[in-house]
This record gives structure tokens, sequence and C-alpha cells, in this order.
């Protein structure tokens, strides 16, 4: 692998505004249903007594999530006709000349990502603006975002600029599938100690 | 349930329901030669390998209906290095050919009968192969209610408890028709039919007691693991309920048929509890489909 793209995203910043997801669907004109990016509301905690007060130990922050172009992209792994496959730059893609519509990738990834079109009976996810990558641009997403929550780059640059941090509450150990990520996770997340947060717009994603 | 997803609940019952059937087959081909020099095959009649033939094309042709784009079905084998899904098609493809050349030489009477024995241990250990590579399949680490242990024993189990239900139906269906026709019985074929009848309530006593455990254990999985998601108190999918409550309820009231049957018929009488047999042996069947569809609604995605 010569390289591998990532991106970075910054908790702390994101503001669940949506442009990025907004900006992708614009982008790649996809139908209603299908979001190949994603903003998740998160809400952990509770409120704790102490002594004759109630001290918040709310949390609430957003996570924008698409494709994280795993490093050890499980969907590739499973998908049965090699529909699904991991480019040079580590950007994974679907053949969609290949791809026999059987939603095992979905069942596959931890993420989300792959996303069913039932139109065309295959399956579709973030290729990263790869056609804008071409030319030297930044994927829609990154572009759009207007707290500057969002960055891309060559992972190894990314990780030496904001740290190795693939994972946070509630996604799953990044070791599972080594996401092309790098988070800067929200300074409260860390707060509510091992209770798992929850995402409170499901409907939405 | 997705319409896709009534077409793996199909598929995956029809090719169990065939593999446990020639596991059964084999079995049952081994006493049958030993003790009165008949093949097995020999007492189910001439229709009945052609009909579980029947069964295996027909799942293959209904696993094309959840496919969003089957005209590139071909390309599913093209992944076996690291894909259970590219496995189990291929495996597929491998028993249906098997299971077709041991049909037709049972028909044709080719090749002398121990070979045809031996034929058919190997489209078993083809079918069981099958069965571990299709439980392969749900053993997602991002489905973690279904990447239990629960899994491949459930699947093992249905095919166990349908293939003798099912080897047991031909050969009844078959005693009853040269009954219609008057002809003369072989000897032994009344006791066989008594024996197989008990060996299928006792197995089915045994699966479903078993089968309940491992699917109120998956239920609770399913519970746990959807109000750590949601943070909601209740219960997920609601239909994972019904599903699991009438699955139970069918199984035992096919056990309790079956047990009267075997109990109020005599030898030679066993054709006149004809349609309580067939009753009992429906709801089982109808138990282990909606034992199946509970699996498949208890799918909860880990992660994000």
């Amino acid at each position: 692998m010569k390289k591998q793209y990532g991106f970075y995203f910054d908790a702390n910043s994101c503001s669940g505004c949506k442009a990025c997801q907004v900006a992708c669907k614009d982008k790649n004109d996809l139908p209603v249903g299908i979001l190949w990016r994603r903003v998740y509301d998160l809400t952990g905690g509770n409120w704790e007594k102490k002594g004759e007060a109630w001290i918040s130990k709310v949390v609430s922050y957003n996570l924008s999530m698409s494709c994280n172009h795993c490093e050890d992209p499980i969907c590739v792994t499973n998908c049965p006709t090699t529909a699904l496959f991991k480019r040079e730059d580590g950007i994974v893609l679907i053949d969609e000349s290949k791809c026999i519509g059987c939603k095992y990738c979905e069942w596959t990834c931890p993420y989300g990502a792959p996303q069913y079109d039932s139109e065309n009976g295959v399956m579709t996810k973030c290729d990263f603006c790869y056609d804008y990558i071409e030319e030297g641009k930044n994927p829609s997403c990154v572009d759009a975002c207007p707290m500057r929550a969002l960055e891309f780059g060559e992972l190894k640059v990314l990780q030496k600029k904001y740290g190795n941090q693939n994972q946070i509450n509630p996604l799953p150990s990044g070791s599972m599938t080594k996401p092309a990520i790098v988070i800067s996770p929200h300074e409260k997340s860390g707060s509510i100690g091992p209770l798992k947060v929850v995402v409170s717009n499901r409907e939405e994603v | 349930m997705h319409s896709s997803e009534w077409a793996l609940v199909t598929f995956t019952i029809l090719v169990q329901i065939s593999a446990g059937f020639y596991l059964a087959l084999a079995v049952f081909n081994k006493w049958t030669t030993s003790k009165y020099d008949i093949e097995g095959p020999d007492f189910l009649g001439k229709w009945s390998l052609i009909s579980v033939f029947a069964l295996i094309i027909l799942s293959a042709i209904v696993s094309f209906f959840h496919l969003g784009n089957p005209l590139y079905a071909f390309y599913s084998i093209a992944n076996i290095n690291s894909s259970w899904l590219s496995r189990e098609i291929l495996l597929l493809i491998i028993y249906i050919l098997f299971s077709g050349i041991f049909t037709y030489i049972h028909k044709k009477k080719l090749l002398v009968a121990a070979l045809r024995g031996l034929f058919g241990w190997i489209v078993v250990v083809i079918g069981m192969i099958l069965i571990y590579s299709m439980a392969n399949i749900y053993m997602l680490p991002t489905v973690p209610t279904w990447n239990t242990i629960t899994t491949p024993i459930t699947f093992y189990l249905t095919s166990l408890l349908l293939g003798i239900i099912s080897l047991f139906l031909t050969f009844f269906i078959d005693h009853q028709r040269r009954a219609q026709l008057k002809r003369d019985f072989v000897d032994p074929e009344e006791i066989l039919l008594k024996k197989s009848l008990k060996l299928a309530v006792i197995l089915g006593l045994s699966v479903i007691i078993v089968e309940v455990g491992m699917n109120i254990v998956q239920a609770a999985n399913h519970v746990t693991l959807f109000a750590e998601q949601t943070g909601s108190k209740f219960t997920g999918n609601s239909n994972m309920i019904w599903f699991l409550r009438y699955r139970i309820i069918s199984g035992f009231i096919g056990l309790f048929i079956l047990i009267f049957a075997y109990n109020r018929s005599a030898p030679r009488k066993i054709l006149s509890y004809r349609w309580v047999i067939y009753t009992g042996l429906l709801c089982i069947f109808l138990s282990q489909l909606l034992g199946r569809i509970f699996f498949y609604s208890t799918y909860l995605q880990g992660g994000i």
C-alpha cells in the first residue's frame, strides 16, 4: 500500500449542523434514505446526587462519520464477489458492475458505511470524493464544514498532527478493522466513566 | 421482516432439511442393508430422492430473491479465500452436483449397493460442511446477537430434526400410497414406521428443549444489547417474542400430537392416524420455521 488516505474529525468543534451530510448528498446526488455521511447525536451520563444537590454528569456531543476506508476492511474480506476493493491509496470502493446487492457488507461494517440502493439493487458508500482528490481538491464534506471539524489527508500525517485515536464512545474498538480515521474526542466524553453513550437521533441516520 | 429475509429463511431451512435428510438416510440405509439386505431409499419410494433434490434446487432458486442484482450472481464465488458467503455458494454448487449424482445412481441402480451407500455418505459430509459455512456467515463480530455458539448449534439441530422428520414423512407417504394400491408390504415396514416415528418424537423433544433454551439466551442477549445501545428499557424487536412464543407452542403441540398417534396406533393401524401424524409433523415444521424467523429477528447491529 503506497499510502492511506484518512479523515480527521474534531468532536469538540462539531456543532451537528449536518452541512457535511448535505454536501455529500448533493455532490453524489444520493436518493432519499441513503446517507454516505451521517451525523450522530450522542448522549449519555446522568444526574448524580451529592448531598442535597444534584450534579449534572450528562454529556452530549456529535459524531460525523462516513466510510472509514479501513486499513483492514472487513467488508472487503467478506464481500463474496470482490465488488468491494481497496485501492493503492487506501480508498475502499464498490464496483457496481460486480455487486449483487446481497447486503452482507451492511451486516459486516461496524460503522454503517455501506448503504443499499433499492432502486438499482446495489450497495453504495462514501467514495472519499476520489474524483475531487485526483483533481487536488478536498472531499465535499471537508470543504462544507463551517466549523472546520473535518479534515482529510494521508493518515500518517493526520496521526502525527492529531494523535492516533481512532475510536470514541460508542464506536467499536479500532482494532477490529483499523479505521483510517483520527478523532479528537469531545472533552466531556471521558467524564461519564464506563457508561456508554447512545445515539439519540437513530431515526435520522 | 424484509422480503429478502424471507428468502434467506426459506433457503437456510430447505438446505438444512435436505442435509439432515441425507444424514438420516445414510444411517437408515446402513441399518436396513445390514438387517434386511434392502437399501434405505427402496423403502422410501421412487420419488423420495427426486423430491429432496428438487427441494435443494428450489432453495438455490429462492436464494436469488434476496439479491438486489441477481444477474451478477456468478461473481459470488470470486472470494472463497476470505468470504464465508463465497464459500457457501461454492459448497452449494458442489452439494447440488453430488446430490444430483446420488439421486441418479440410485434411480438407475448404477454401481454396487455398497458404493451407492458410500456416495450417500459423501453427500452427507458435503451437506454438513455447507451448514458449517452457512453458520459462519452469521458469526460476525458486528452482529453480537448472532456471533455466539448458539447459531451453529441451532442450525445443526434444525437439520437433524427436520431431516429425520422428512425421512419419516417420505417413508410414510410411500407406505400410504402402496396401501392404497393394495400392493404387498415389505415385512419390516410397519415396524420400521413405528420405530422411526418413536425416534422422531424422542429426537423432537430433545431438540426442541435444547433449541428453546438457546432461543431464550439469544432473546435475552438481544434485549440486553438493545438496552445498552438505545438506553431504552423496552425489548427492541417486539416480533421476536411473538415468534419465540409460538415457536414453543407449535413445537410442543406437534410433539403431543405425534405421541398421541404413536400410542394409539397399533401395527397395521398406523395409516388410520395419518392425518393426525401429518398435523403433528406440520406443527413441528412450523416450530422450526418460526425458530428460524426468530433468529433473523434477533439481528442487532453492533458498533454504530
